[in-house]
């Protein structure tokens, strides 16, 4: 392939929900990484209030309209010979595919890099999606387009699984919904096909409650395939992936059925001939005896920017260098500069990513959540275990008053159970202080609020522990309360924890413990496999940087705080000669 | 007091158990390096060598592999023992691994399977939990020596120095893992067939030196009927079943150390040469046929465990992410490339020979694990090209 001159790169336009900064994050990575070979870079973009649209990153910036008019203007006139359309999200595809369909890339003679248009148009299409994935005998949700009755009820009882009734030509939908039962299922086949004007409607097996699992993956040229990240959202199937609180790596999954949904998510990027970045997700019965693809994004995602942060590795920068034709194996370990970029993070350590609503500038809004997303942004935590993740991310959320021990005197769980849990736990932006709350007065245990929310019970179970721990560092020594994941705001400590008081903090004698005796530090967010030549452990870096020190003493890359447990020095003995005794 | 295990709000007895079953230890390094920690699983003395793995799932696979024999193993993700173990998931009848060294053992929620601190009760082998194992992993990284012991914290005296001192000295006494025949310890003594799953496309004998379920299962599945014979079979015992492939099986310890192994391996490939059977050789069994040709091993300074490693396969350029366990591996020299052999696939990150092939076509090698178990099986393709070229011809 013969290297582009100047590639056309379309910007994420205006930050919506749904679409925010994550593309912008990603359109800079691969500018930047574009130039960084010597190509240059047209950027097109609506929205000038962007790190992209910076000169020293986007190269040529053109800021205007995200149009098919507007776009083959700036082709006209600038006659770039390449176009990178999957860096900006669905606006930069959707467009991508439009140009090429008003024949302005053939005409210009753009060539499309990364990405074919077909795969990107059988990704997108729900007939095209249907025979990529069935063509590698890979499982989708089983539906089937009905004119009767009888003819819906063949299809429900072959199935013998809750359904979604979905009538054809109808405004908002209206007319269909979920059916769990036989006789659901007739009476929603009779109202939908009277309510559809063409008298027919689409029943598709329904995914409710199903575990949602994403993963992250890059193939190039010579067929390569890695998987960057898995992904497992916490809130079931029903709560959009951005609604919802996702987990890395994957924590409840057995090994044989990781692996097989990995292998399922290579072999979409395989079939799909993709040279880049892709993201595939999963649904899993939540037995583990099933799953389906629900969806297929031939393009950085939102989740790509997640899986970079907790991973370390750029995602979206080396989906710009396999597009210029770069193999993964030929490209440095991008993280460390040697090494390859063809591995695999195994990482050491629990990424939790919380959504942030904007539901305090908006109080009337509906704050349920569903198949629409409604984030606005994210907070993401890391720590060597699930709890102080979560608690990391908690604390980077704002507003700051819906601390871990917030709860909403409206419910009034000091006094009395909630009457209907369902109603108490269905999906809002409160539903983890809900179940916290519930736990916490004793209302219920983690069984029960799992049964009710569909959300795994090691995820409950973990909630339940959290909230006994809140319980236990009372009276306890500090250091356990900062093991068990807690910071040093008063929303997360309850009165009587050694040396701390409510609203004022930690006395003077504590915090001298806290930055001398324990010996909290930092650890590099590390790439296990790869840092340097060597080992898949060679990026690990021990003790940075005394927690506590001074906030100038800046760690070099991203890192991440732990609490040692009652081995403090271990980091130092370790590396010490006497430790280091040869064999 | 542990700042672990006891919190979970649930009657599962399983947790009940736990709970009970966890008392302080410690892990002693013979370099000197004494750390605190709890016992989980069976509280009782362990030792061996220690060796990590980058393997975030898959405890019952890593417990039940015979590689894993005389090794306690590290585990560098951080929570484990989160889902029950299906016995589908066994790669042997019993536990070979030591013990474990955890950060964080999880019980799982209730349901069917064992968990993994149920097994190694069970197994009456301990995990030492509430260790820093990206610190231990650092200082194996940084040369640190391998022999460990596991052992109860002294009641009444967790941290006198004589006990500590006594303790490394322990450790500084432990059988090195080289000098044990681990082999005759875990490879199975019986001849015995294992049938193929669908119609039957060729016959294969297969020397095991501690092979995993999973490698006759992705072998049997490929049509393959697999005669298995015990570690010290000889050519002519293989040869009396006519087989269309002959396998070598992976195993635990040093093949240097196993002549009469290394002598089989070398006639077979003579045979090979010389119209028999053409041979597939994995993890160990790569390693005999390696050193049967002349070549040398060397037992890495860090070794490969876990299921994120990248493999480049010569004649395609493309990449692997597999399956590896091996502490020992293939030194590339002049003797290979004599007996005919070139390296066909080769370790992304540190260069350590991956694979051989030799010029006739008839011998096939790989250090690393394309059955995964744990791990993924992206490199499969090399037993369907290693089927694929007997397939007819014993008919």
């Amino acid at each position: 392939m013969t290297r582009p001159r100047n590639v056309l790169v379309i910007g994420s336009g205006p930050i919506t929900i749904g679409q925010a900064a994550e593309f912008d994050y990603a359109g800079v990575q691969a500018c930047l990484a574009l130039r960084g070979e010597g190509v240059e870079t047209l950027l097109v973009n609506s929205n000038p209030a962007t790190v992209m649209t910076d000169p020293d990153v986007g190269g040529q910036v053109i800021i205007g309209p995200l149009t098919v008019g507007h776009l083959e203007e700036v082709i006209a006139e600038h006659r770039p010979d390449a176009l990178l359309p999957t860096l900006g999200g669905q606006t930069g595809l959707n467009l991508a595919v439009a140009l090429d369909d008003a024949g302005v890339l053939e005409r210009y003679g753009v060539r499309v890099l990364g990405t074919p248009l077909a795969a990107v148009r059988a990704a997108e299409d729900r007939g095209g999606f249907r025979d990529l994935v069935t063509g590698i005998g890979e499982p989708i949700p089983e539906s089937a387009v009905v004119e009767s009755v009888a003819e819906g009820m063949r299809f429900v009882e072959a199935l013998a699984g809750p359904v979604v009734i979905r009538p054809a030509f109808t405004l908002g939908g209206g007319g269909g919904g979920f059916a769990h039962t036989a006789d659901q299922a007739r009476e929603r086949l009779a109202t939908g096909l009277a309510a559809s004007p063409i008298g027919q409607v689409l029943v598709e097996r329904s995914l409710l409650g199903w575990y949602e699992i994403e993963f992250e993956v890059l193939r190039d040229a010579s067929d390569t395939a890695i998987a960057i990240c898995g992904m497992e959202n916490l809130d079931p199937m029903g709560v959009h992936t951005g609604d919802s609180i996702v987990v890395a790596p994957i924590q409840t999954l057995p090994d044989p059925l990781v692996q097989q949904l990995r292998r399922c998510a290579l072999k979409i990027v395989r079939a799909l001939r993709l040279q880049g970045g892709c993201n595939v997700q999963l649904a899993v019965r939540p037995d583990g005896g099933d799953y389906r693809v629900i969806e297929v994004n031939p393009r950085v995602s939102r989740s790509s920017a997640l899986a970079s942060k907790a991973t370390g590795y750029p995602i979206a920068r080396v989906a710009a260098l396999i597009a210029l034709g770069k193999r993964l194996h030929e490209l440095p370990n991008p993280a460390t500069g040697s090494g390859s970029a063809a591995f695999e993070p195994a990482v050491d350590y629990v990424v939790v990513k919380l959504p942030r609503w904007p539901f305090d500038k908006f109080p009337t809004a509906d704050r349920s959540l569903g198949i629409q997303m409604k984030a606005t942004g994210e907070a993401m935590g890391i720590g060597r275990e699930f709890a102080p993740a979560l608690l990391k991310a908690l604390r980077s959320l704002e507003p700051r008053g819906h601390g871990w021990l917030w709860e909403d005197e409206a419910w009034g769980l000091s006094h009395r159970a909630p009457e209907d849990p369902e109603a108490f736990l269905t999906p809002t932006d409160t539903r983890l202080w809900r179940m916290l709350a519930l736990l916490r007065h004793g209302w219920t245990d983690a069984s029960v609020v799992s049964r009710v929310t569909g959300i795994a019970p090691w995820f409950t179970e973990r909630l339940a522990e959290m909230v006994a721990a809140e319980q236990r560092v009372v009276g306890a020594p500090l250091l356990e309360a900062k093991q068990a994941g807690f910071g040093d705001v008063w929303q997360e400590l309850r009165p009587g924890v050694d040396g701390f008081t409510a609203g004022e903090g930690y006395n003077d004698e504590r915090r001298a413990d806290l930055s001398n005796e324990h010996n909290g530090f930092t650890q590099r967010i590390d790439y296990i496999w790869a840092r340097g030549v060597g080992h898949p452990t060679a990026g690990l870096q021990g003790r940075i940087k005394r927690f506590g020190a001074e906030p100038s003493d800046k760690v070099d890359g991203p890192y991440f705080k732990i609490w040692p447990s009652d081995h403090a020095g271990l980091v130092a003995e370790l590396l010490s000669p006497v430790a280091l005794g040869r064999r | 007091m542990s700042v672990h295990t006891r919190t979970v709000q649930t009657t599962s007895p399983a947790i009940e158990r736990s709970a009970s079953y966890s008392r302080p230890g410690l892990l002693a390094l013979e370099g000197g390096l004494v750390v605190r920690g709890y016992l989980r699983g069976a509280p009782v003395p362990a030792e061996g060598d220690l060796i990590f793995t980058t393997a975030a799932t898959g405890w019952g696979e890593i417990l039940t592999d015979p590689s894993y024999a005389g090794q306690v193993v590290i585990l560098t993700h951080p929570m484990a023992g989160s889902y029950r173990i299906d016995p589908a998931e066994l790669e042997s009848a019993r536990v070979h691994a030591r013990a474990l060294v955890v950060t964080r053992l999880v019980t799982p929620p209730a349901g069917p399977g064992r968990s993994l601190e149920e097994m190694l009760a069970d197994a009456g082998i301990p995990a030492i939990e509430g260790i820093d194992t990206r610190s231990l992993t650092l200082a194996l990284r940084n040369g640190a020596a391998r022999r460990a012991v596991i052992r109860a914290t002294p009641d009444g005296n967790p941290g006198a120095e004589a006990d500590h001192a006594a303790l490394v000295a322990a450790a500084g006494a432990v059988t090195p893992w080289e000098s044990v025949d681990h082999v005759a310890a875990v490879a199975t003594r019986r001849v015995h067939v294992v049938p193929p799953s669908g119609e039957r496309r060729a016959r294969a004998v297969l020397v095991d030196y501690g092979v995993k379920r999973s490698l006759l299962a992705a072998l049997a599945a490929r049509g393959l009927e697999l005669t298995v014979l015990p570690h010290d079979a000889s050519a002519a015992d293989v040869a009396s079943h006519a087989p269309d492939l002959v396998v070598l099986s992976p195993g635990p310890g040093d093949p240097a150390r196993m002549a009469p192994q290394i002598a089989v391996a070398g006639e077979l490939a003579q045979r090979a040469l010389s119209g028999g059977p053409p041979i597939l050789a994995i993890c160990l069994g790569h390693q005999l046929l390696a050193l049967a040709a002349g070549a040398q091993t060397r037992r890495l300074a860090v070794g490969h465990h876990g299921g994120n490693h990248a493999v480049i396969e010569a004649a395609t350029g493309r990449v692997d992410i597999g399956a590896h366990n091996h502490e020992v591996a293939v030194l590339e020299g002049p003797a290979l490339a004599a007996a005919g052999y070139r390296v066909s696939h080769r370790d992304l990150n540190d260069g350590t020979v991956e694979g051989l092939s030799h010029a006739s076509g008839r011998i096939a090698s790989v250090q690393f694990h394309p059955e995964g178990a744990p791990g993924p099986i992206d490199a499969a393709r090399v037993f369907d090209s290693a089927v694929a070229s007997v397939v007819g011809a014993g008919a």
